[in-house]
Order: C-alpha cells, then structure tokens, then sequence
C-alpha cells in the first residue's frame, strides 16, 4: 500500500512539474512574441495584437475618475484600430484595477508587466497605486505615460517612467511667478501641510520665490490635521509678510485661513488647486482667497465624442489625457516598434500636436509634460471664478 | 507678539480643559480609558449643525439640544454597552476595547449622515467679535470657551464637596463594593457620570465647532490631547485636568514659537512620555 501511494506522488509531482513548465513555455512565447519584431517594416508582415496595458481604479473610492480615463483610452484603441492599427497591427488593450490603493496598484502593474507582458501602459489615476506600483514597471523596463497621478516624485522613480499630467510641484512654481512677477509682492509667508503633496509644492514654490529675487519670510509645515494656527499665524505675522502662500487642505486651510483674519493679517492669501472645492468656497473667512488650478482644453466636442462612446456621462476634464495618452504610445511604437528602449527614447524626442488635452505636448528632460498653464480663480459669495488682476 | 503668545496658549489650555474635564470626571468614576469620549465632542458638533444650519433653529436652542443629545448618547452608552460588560466583570482592558468599537461606529456614522466634508458652524452668524487684551487678540468664541472651562472646573468642585451626588460619586470612585454596601446604587451614579461628563464632551465639540469648524473625525485629536493634559495633570483629579491642560497649551505653543509648527503634536507626547517616566502620577497628587 505504502509503496503505492508513495509511486502515484511521484507521477503526481511529474504530472505538475510538465504542466508548470507547458504553461511557463506557452507564456513566454506568447508574451515574447510581440516584443521580438523590433523592426516595424520588416519583411515578414507581422499582424499579432500589440498589448498595452492600463492601471485604472474600476473600483473603489475613485472608481467615477477609472470609468472616464477608461472609457477615453478605450475610444482612442477604437480609433488606432479603425485605421488600421499600428503598421497593420491592431491595439490589445489590457485594464486592471488598482482600486487607487497601493497593494492593489503592485498587483496590478505586476500583472500587467510580468503576466501579459504589454509594450507599455499608461496610469495610474491615483497617486496611491502609483508610488509603490510604479517600481515594478520600471524594474521590468516597462515604458510607462502616467494619465492623472500627480505626485511630485513620480517621474523620478526611473527613466521609463512619462507623465502628461501635471506634476503638483508645477503649481509651486507657477504661483511663485505669478505671486512675484502679477502680484507684485515680494515678502511672502508659506504654510504648508507635510506630506508628498504640500512638501513639494513648497520646495519648489520657494526656491523659485527666491530665484526671482523674492523674499521668503516665513516657511512652515503642519501635520495635516492641525486646525490650531494660532501661534503659526502670530508668528507669521511677526515677520511681516506681505502676501501668504499656502498649500493646505480645505479642513486646515479653512482653519488657517480664519485665524489668519482672526489675528489680523490683512493681506492677500493664495493657494493651490486643493482649494477648488465647495468645501472651503463656503467659508465665509475664504472670500477674497486666490488658488491656482491647471488650464485643460476642455474641448465641448471631445467630451460629446467621449460621453456617446461610452453610451452614458461619463466625462471628466482629465479623460483627455488618458486618450491623448494612447494616441502618443501608438504613434511612438508605429515609428519605433515594440522594443522597450526604443519606445523611452522616442517618448523623450516626441511632439505631439492636436492633443485632446493640451496645444501641444512634449515631455522634458525630466520625462514631465512641458508647456503647463495654470489659471487664478478668487473665492467669491461661495463660489469660485475666474481672477483678472485690475 | 508675547501677550498674544499667552493667549493662544490659554485659548488652547481652555479645549483641553472641556475635554479633560468631562473624561476625568468618567475615568475616577469607572477607572477606565473612555475611548468614546472623543466622539462625543462630534456628536454635540453635528446635533448643532444639523439642528441650525440645516434646519434653521434658534442658535442657543441647539446648542442646548447639542449638549443634551452628547450626554444622553453617553448615558446610553453605559446602559448599552458598558454596564453589561462591568455586570460580567469584564476587565479595564475590554471596556477600553469597547469604547473605542463605541467611537469608531459612531464616527462612521456620523461621516455617513453628514459627508466627512468639513463644515464651519459660524457662517451666517456675522463676522466675530474680537477683543484686545495687552496687544493681543481673542475673538469672543474663545473668550466663551475659556470661561465655560471656568464655570465647568467651578462646578465640578461645589458638586464634588456640597452635593450628596458628588459625595456619592466619590465614594464609588473609592471603593464601589464598599458604596453599595452602604446603600448607593453605583450604576445609576455611574449613568449620571457618563451623562455629565459627556454633555461637558458635547459642549467642548460645540464649541471648536463654532471656533474652528467640524468633521466626523475632530473627536480623536480632541480626545489625545484632553487624555495628555489629564495623565500630565494627575488623572481622576478635577484641578490636575484643568492644570494639565493649560501647562500642555502653553508648552506646546511656546515650543513651536521656538521650533517649527510641524512639531507641536511631537512635543505634546514628549511631554507625556516625560511624565510617564518621571512623574507618572501627574502634577496634583489625588
């Protein structure tokens, strides 16, 4: 019996070590398959799909921001393959969900790099997936375009790593100039919340500040859910600032903002795009506030062309990124071909006109999205509009 | 700047106390870590909220209800959840396991009534008042706040010294097998206790409501920093609370005048840490 039982183990395991190595053998060709053709008008026609891969939260609490960017890249596949595909290949496009979680974001670029082996992807939405899934596309020499994550360090993680969204320490920038060069003001106080987003707006927003010749009198970060200023803005005061940046949130903004006016600082308050929200227009204390957001195309026939892909409303302004996204990809791999450097080489020398998004988009040196322009909205009576300087 | 460095640190000594007040009150009554305390303070918030911004009623009427519903969800409570478990002897431990269950559900549901959107109470009631004092400036909320810590401290005390109520409750706090032989019915004195004490909680919320503004999650850092000023001050006692909370206000502002704001929360565990070590019974010896 015994000797029984210990043979059919034995076929057991040999039944399983084929199976693994059948299913590890058809793996690799199928997903090496796509990326051997490094030369796009080689002799023999090669007609097998082109993966590209997509991390979009489907689900969880940005699943409304997943099923826009998804529906726009999915209308961009339509029409690449419509006309013909890429040199007469079509575009396999691949979604998984990353939930807009870290964990889930691993998995999903795991899969996407590792499993169905893509040519390139773009995304995530959600800066949270993106942060630690990011690594495992650059590690897999993964060419990647970021649609709408917009952590600051993102793009630093390796040299796959695009983005045509905007990176949040743009706007540090932009209001530095704009605070220096429309304003008028040269002594500025700095409040900003200590994590990835209000620490990079800072750090950029004062080392240009300064460049411009700008004084930088105060500059300060608060844990994000301090609401009691009080001795921050006596302080503040003290150095007598004649305007005040700040890149908070809208529960301590709205507290910073009220103790400012409590303690007396009568003088201009500016901050980021987290203040375009009805939750800080409503403050009473916020009229006057200035913020900056990012300038998107918002084109009215995109969005028709979108909502009736889709069959339903599902737009919003960031959609066209994720289209122009797959636009771009599919023009670089029909110059270049498939090979992973060839595509990052491209990525970096493209301009790409007639954008959805933006007039133009080419990436730096530093694979961000170059030519971003931003806008100057006031709080007013609860709302918010558009601010001209008088 | 130094007078309204002063003022700052009394403004925030008097949030502490209201909050340290009401969880002292409990904790030398019941001898555990009331973790719900915290969400107290919201629930007091949000009854206002929903009451005058939302329904239009009379300002000072729902404030009154917001007082009232805090310390009957309180009462509630310790009839639902905690007297049960102390029926059963459960330990210290699992009343402070349960009582932070009892926060995290409320809070949920008070995000899931009211959106976690952070709301300000004070809109439509006009610009504040603000009042000079030696150069510095304290708005009339504040003003408010410090004397409600006042009033409340006084209160406690003449309850605690004059009234057979405080007596008894200091006779449970004592020894609660002995208070029963002598004839007190501890639980009901322990309801009382929840109520009072909660109400004081509902109030604090109220009050850093019209203050600063309100959302679903204000009960925890509320709750940290009264259970700071309470231990630092001397647990269980009426002036140590009080004591506690303005000595945390005052070396928290102070420190993040000298250091950067980033580190005021450090500097109030530090502070409590340092007394764990070196003083664990606090500043009054009960």
């Amino acid at each position: 019996m015994e000797t029984v039982e210990k043979q059919s183990k034995t076929w057991l395991w040999v039944i399983m070590v084929v199976v693994l190595a059948g299913i590890i053998y058809l793996l690799a060709t199928l997903g090496g398959g796509n990326t051997t053709t490094t030369n796009p008008t080689g002799v023999a026609a090669d007609t097998s799909p082109i993966k590209i891969g997509a991390s979009f939260p489907m689900t969880g609490e940005a699943a409304s921001y997943g099923e826009a960017v998804a529906a726009a890249a999915q209308l961009a596949v339509k029409e690449v393959n419509d006309a013909g595909g890429i040199n007469g290949r079509k575009i396999e496009f691949i979604i998984e969900d990353d939930t807009c979680t870290s964990k889930k974001g691993v998995n999903a670029i795991t899969k996407l790099a590792e499993i169905d082996k893509v040519v390139a992807m773009i995304g995530p939405v959600c800066s949270a997936a993106a942060g630690p899934g990011l690594p495992v596309a650059q590690k897999n020499n993964l060419p990647v375009v970021i649609t709408t994550a917009s952590a600051p360090n993102l793009t630093k993680i390796g040299d796959h790593i695009f983005r045509i969204y905007f990176s949040d320490a743009f706007q540090g920038k932009f209001a530095a100039e704009y605070i220096f060069n429309t304003l008028k003001k040269t002594k500025v106080a700095v409040l900003y919340v200590k994590n990835d987003w209000g620490q990079g707006i800072n750090e950029v927003f004062v080392n240009r500040f300064k460049e411009l010749g700008g004084q930088v009198v105060f500059d300060e970060g608060v844990a994000q859910d301090i609401k009691d200023f009080r001795t921050l803005v006596t302080k503040l005061r003290a150095a007598k600032p004649d305007v005040v940046y700040t890149a908070l949130y809208p529960a301590s903004g709205s507290a910073a903002i009220k103790q400012l006016k409590e303690l007396a600082v009568n003088v201009p308050i500016v901050g980021g795009d987290a203040f375009d929200g009805e939750e800080i227009w409503r403050v009473k204390e916020a009229e006057g506030v200035l913020y900056t957001v990012a300038k998107t195309y918002d084109s009215p026939v995109f969005r028709e062309k979108l909502n009736s892909f889709a069959g339903k409303e599902v737009y919003q302004s960031f959609a066209a990124f994720a289209y122009d996204a797959i636009k771009i990809l599919a023009q670089v791999i029909g110059r270049v071909g498939t090979d992973h450097k060839a595509i990052i080489d491209e990525l970096a020398k493209t301009v790409y006109k007639g954008a959805e998004s933006m007039p133009v988009i080419e990436f730096g040196a530093d694979r961000e999205v170059k030519n971003v322009d931003f806008k100057v909205l006031i709080i007013k009576g609860g709302k918010s509009e558009l601010y001209t300087e008088k | 700047m130094l007078p309204q460095l002063i003022l700052n640190s009394i403004i925030a000594g008097s949030i502490y106390t209201l909050v340290a007040l009401g969880f002292n009150l409990i904790y030398s009554t019941t001898k555990f870590f009331n973790l719900a305390h915290g969400v107290l303070a919201a629930v007091g918030a949000y009854i206002v909220f929903f009451l005058a911004q939302m329904l239009g009623v009379d300002i000072y009427l729902s404030v009154v209800a917001g007082i009232f519903v805090a310390g009957f969800i309180g009462y509630l409570l310790d009839k639902i959840v905690y007297l049960p478990l102390r029926k059963r002897k459960a330990s210290n431990m699992v009343l402070l396991v349960a009582s932070l269950g009892a926060f995290t559900v409320i809070q949920a549901i008070i995000a899931i009534l009211f959106s976690s959107q952070f709301q300000t109470l004070s809109r439509n009631i006009g610009f504040e008042k603000t009042y000079e004092i030696f150069g510095g400036i304290i708005t009339q909320t504040q003003l408010i706040i410090f004397l409600c810590g006042i009033v409340i401290m006084a209160g406690l005390l003449i309850m605690f010294k004059k009234t057979s109520f405080g007596k008894a409750i200091v006779a449970t706090s004592d020894n609660e097998e002995v208070a029963k032989i002598v004839g007190i019915n501890t639980n009901r004195i322990i309801g009382r206790v929840f109520f009072i004490g909660s109400a004081i909680a509902g109030l604090a919320g109220i009050l850093v409501g019209f203050d600063t503004g309100i959302e679903p999650t204000m009960g925890m850092s509320l709750l940290l920093k009264g259970v700071i000023a309470s231990i630092i001050g001397g647990i269980g006692s009426v002036y140590g609370g009080v004591l506690g909370a303005f000595f945390l206000g005052f070396v928290e502002n102070f420190g993040i005048w000298q250091i950067s704001g980033e580190w005021k929360d450090a500097i109030a565990f530090a502070l409590l840490i340092i007394f764990l070590i070196f003083r664990p019974r606090g500043l009054i010896n009960k």
